[in-house]
């Protein structure tokens, strides 16, 4: 299984790196939406992507439009991660084509959660 | 602003228990506290733009912010870089702010973090008026939080 994780921090994508890689995942790192969608251009589609909203370039909401919008990479599950916690971001969100919405600071156990709903992880 | 204050240090409480696995003190904010910025400081600060406006900051210790990026990074302390601790306190900005935010009117929006360094300087928002001032204890240093509400 592949994830990519897309955060402006190199501190959160440590993290979330540390806590995919411990369940199996082969992990990917991008620090925006726009680092993100070249490396996917180049690598394919991977599983799951774990979302950051504010970031430079091209944020995490314009990344999932971009996401839906391109059919080479249909079937990727889009998982929020973010500070952002006003209910209308995450209704934008998820009504954009996100899977899950995390909010920060998160725990490995919701990373966790969040993944069987989504129906992966679990290796 | 006791009910603002409150739930600040709820927020930050649970930011800093979750993320660092640390537990962090509401202290008087006496002298002391001030006076632990005049030492070297990391600030982290994030803006809130729309039906509230203004900035929530972080400052604490260079020393402090690298333990934070150290355990971030997963790396010693004395391998922590000033880029590290400002890779780390500007998240811990974000999280703060994006939580802040929450408990305040909406819709609004929360700008990237900018973290600056140094040794016995001010930050000053102009037309802003000082909302809160709350000073933390963790690991054995000084943290202080400041709210900062844009006039209208």
């Amino acid at each position: 299984m592949r994830a990519i994780v897309i955060d402006d921090s190199e501190a959160i994508r440590r993290i979330l790196r540390n806590m995919m890689t411990a369940i199996g995942f082969e992990v990917i790192e991008a620090k925006n939406g726009r680092d993100a969608l070249d490396r996917l251009a180049t690598i394919g589609c991977v599983d799951v992507a774990l979302v950051d909203w504010n970031m430079p370039d091209l944020n995490g909401y314009e990344f999932v439009v971009a996401v839906r919008a391109d059919p080479t990479l249909n079937g990727m599950r889009l998982m929020m991660v973010t500070s952002e916690t006003e209910l209308q971001s995450v209704a934008a969100a998820l009504n954009a084509g996100a899977d899950e919405y995390v909010m920060k600071p998160f725990t490995k156990d919701v990373i966790l959660e969040k993944l069987a709903l989504l129906g992966i992880g679990q290796s | 602003m006791q009910l603002y204050e409150d739930d600040i240090c709820q927020v930050t409480r649970t930011i800093w228990s979750t993320m660092l696995g640390w537990e962090i003190r509401r202290t008087p904010l006496d002298e002391a506290a001030i006076a632990s910025l005049k030492e070297r400081t990391l600030s982290g600060c994030v803006q809130i733009t729309g039906a509230w406006e203004g900035d929530v900051a972080l400052h604490c210790s260079d020393s402090l912010a690298r333990k934070i990026a150290a355990l971030t990074f997963g790396i010693e302390t004395d391998e922590a870089t000033l880029a590290h601790a400002r890779d780390a306190l500007g998240e811990m900005a974000n999280m703060t702010g994006g939580n802040v935010k929450s408990l305040l009117p909406a819709p609004s929006s929360l700008s990237l973090p900018a973290v600056v360094e140094g040794t016995d300087y001010s930050m000053r928002i102009p037309v802003g008026r000082l909302l809160a001032q709350i000073a933390f204890e963790c690991q054995g240093e000084r943290v202080l939080l400041r709210l900062v509400e844009r006039d209208s």
